[in-house]
């Protein structure tokens, strides 16, 4: 059994990719907008706002003006010094489609290694350094979301990945009261951004 | 204040009426609505009650279970939903459809689907054949990234990490093949009232592409075949038939039975079935998944193809003039939307939604107590394919 996992993988070869070599999934396909058709508002000087835009494509169908995208993630503030060490990362799904946490989940995949960057998921927020929360935060969830981030410990960071979290996207926005350090945009946004917004956040490109 | 529209266990209440849902089209009739009571655990010495979830490993997404335990012995389970209860108000139909799509992100088709079948009946919009056939590619592809997601957390579940990474690898390749053909990896913004958006690749580039996949998919799953760890881990949370006509899916077609409602609207299609493989466990819906993941890109052959076509557009049932039921066959299983609309706005006015996932839960319940120890939660729980999103869906929208 195990010589025929062998042998597939000497086949296969390597699978993971150079970061560098990976473009953004969601950046090539948002080039041609219209601000009039937008269902939530994304559109505006000249700039499609990723921090809103949902992906409906609707934009992507009409043949208007080239517009520039705004950064796919935004760091707020960065840790104080390079984590030298391993980072563990507790992720909450705050009510969001699981597109997210699937994405989220993705980062595993031998395409994008999470761990050859000593990177790695706790299930117990007292071990984690990087809060990553999904979804629009729902009134049943932000309680326990705040215990989950008053529990771990000092350096901590949020990351508030996909629009949902950011700004509701297509839906109200829930109760929130914790300050995020890095936004990932996209309506889901990749695994390849994620890793990308996680990786400058800790310093480490 | 109009009239009603809720779907309760299983039933859709409109307009003094009650409907039952069924599992599938066949069963669709309609019924006296009787009301469910839940089983009493009476307490004694050894049972322990825990709460698992809602932030925690192992879950997905944020829901908890109550589990009553005597020693390592599953005695029974409770969920407890409502903790992703997002307000969900649907509006006019392009706004409505896109909220659709974000209910259960993975399933964004199937809910896009079934929602635009249930406005287009209604308004009286036949869509093209072309419209139908993209969909329908669509919604095949959906299957195929959702079982093989569901494929790869059983293999995490049961620590088989080489063919998790293996199946994982083959995932990310599928996601990135829907990404280049409707410029969206998980499907978002293909289609709306009467449109569809426009494939950026070639249908025969993409088909090679798919056939090169399935074949490395092919490979793998002989591979895993020869794994006795697999068996054996995943000989678990037994169904019968009996207690299977109330769940749906390949969680139904694992234990014996073939309802699928994609035989009543695409031409010669036959479903997987369950019957020849084992006995109704985790491990008979894996195969299910499996054969189905096959089936689904022999079907995108056929289409494109056009070697079959859809016997018909849609799978609707007027209520009213201005109200139908939906019904879709989505990854894990039967879905049904009942609409009412508002003909003048061009708006939904009142929506109600019974997921797959709503009947699969109850599936679930029931095999985890056969005999079932805690670590066998998570083998049970993926292969039944239950997604909290669209179980936890509110606001206008009422669902079970």
């Amino acid at each position: 059994m195990s010589d025929l996992w062998l042998l597939k993988g000497l086949k296969t070869g390597i699978v993971t990719e150079d970061l560098k070599s990976i473009a953004p999934f969601h950046q090539k396909h948002i080039a041609y907008a219209v601000a009039s058709e937008c269902p939530v508002n994304c559109i505006s000087d000249g700039y499609v706002d990723m921090k809103k835009c949902i992906q409906c494509g609707i934009c992507t169908n009409s043949d208007k003006t080239v517009l520039d995208n705004e950064d796919l993630f935004r760091i707020e503030s960065k840790f104080d010094k390079k984590i030298k060490k391993s980072i563990f990362i507790f992720v909450v799904d705050g009510g969001s489609c699981n597109a997210c946490n699937m994405e989220i989940h993705n980062m595993i995949n031998p395409v994008y290694d999470l761990s050859r960057f000593g990177i790695s998921f706790t299930n117990n927020p007292k071990h984690a350094d990087l809060l990553l929360i999904t979804g629009v935060i729902t009134g049943q969830l932000d309680p326990a979301i705040k215990i989950a981030y008053e529990s771990m410990p000092e350096p901590k960071k949020v990351v508030r990945i996909g629009v949902c979290s950011i700004s509701g996207g297509i839906f109200d926005k829930g109760i929130d009261g914790i300050s995020e350090n890095c936004i990932v945009a996209g309506c889901p946004p990749d695994p390849v951004t994620i890793l990308k917004a996680i990786l400058s956040l800790c310093g480490m490109v | 204040m109009g009239e009603i529209m809720r779907i309760k266990n299983n039933y859709l209440l409109y307009n003094g009426a009650s409907y039952y849902l069924g599992n599938s089209i066949k069963s669709f009739e309609n019924r006296h609505y009787t009301e469910k009571t839940e089983e009493f655990v009476e307490k004694s010495n050894g049972i322990f009650r825990f709460r698992y979830g809602p932030l925690t490993g192992g879950l997905m997404e944020s829901h908890a279970w109550d589990v009553y335990t005597n020693g390592e012995r599953i005695i029974k389970v409770l969920p407890v939903t409502g903790y992703k209860h997002r307000m969900i108000k649907f509006g006019d139909y392009v706004r409505s459809v896109m909220i659709a799509e974000r209910i259960q992100g993975n399933f964004a088709v199937s809910h896009a689907i079934s929602l635009l079948n249930a406005i287009e009946s209604i308004e009286d919009i036949v869509p093209s054949e072309n419209i139908i056939k993209i969909r329908m590619i669509a919604s095949e592809m959906e299957r195929i990234y959702n079982h093989l997601f569901l494929i790869v957390r059983e293999m995490e579940a049961g620590s088989l990490s080489v063919a998790q990474y293996r199946f994982m690898h083959l995932y990310e390749k599928i996601l990135r093949l829907n990404g280049d053909l409707f410029g969206h990896r998980f499907l978002f913004g293909l289609t709306s009232v009467n449109r569809i958006t426009k494939p950026r690749l070639n249908m025969h580039i993409f088909l090679k592409k798919l056939d090169i996949l399935m074949a490395d998919f092919g490979t793998i799953i002989d591979i895993l075949y020869n794994s006795r760890i697999m068996m054996d881990r995943l000989q678990t949370g037994y169904l019968t038939m009996e207690e299977a006509h109330n769940v749906t899916g390949p969680a139904a077609r694992g234990s014996f039975l073939n309802v699928d409602d994609r035989t009543s609207y695409i031409e010669k299609f036959v479903p997987a079935s369950g019957y020849i493989y084992y006995n109704g466990s985790a491990l008979s819906r894996v195969y299910v998944r499996i054969i189905e993941i096959m089936n689904s890109a022999k079907l995108i052959e056929a289409l494109i193809s056009d070697e079959i076509s859809c016997k018909c557009s849609r799978m609707v049932h007027r209520l009213s003039d201005n109200a139908v039921i939906s019904r879709i066959e989505s990854p894990s299983g039967d879905l049904v939307y009942a609409v009412e609309i508002d003909r003048d706005a061009h708006k939904i006015k009142k929506a109600a939604m019974r997921s797959s996932s709503a009947l699969n839960i109850d599936g679930f319940r029931k095999s985890i107590i056969k005999n079932s120890i805690f670590t066998d939660f998570h083998f049970n729980f993926e292969s039944f394919g239950i997604m909290i999103g669209e179980l936890d869906a509110g606001g206008d929208l009422e669902n079970v």
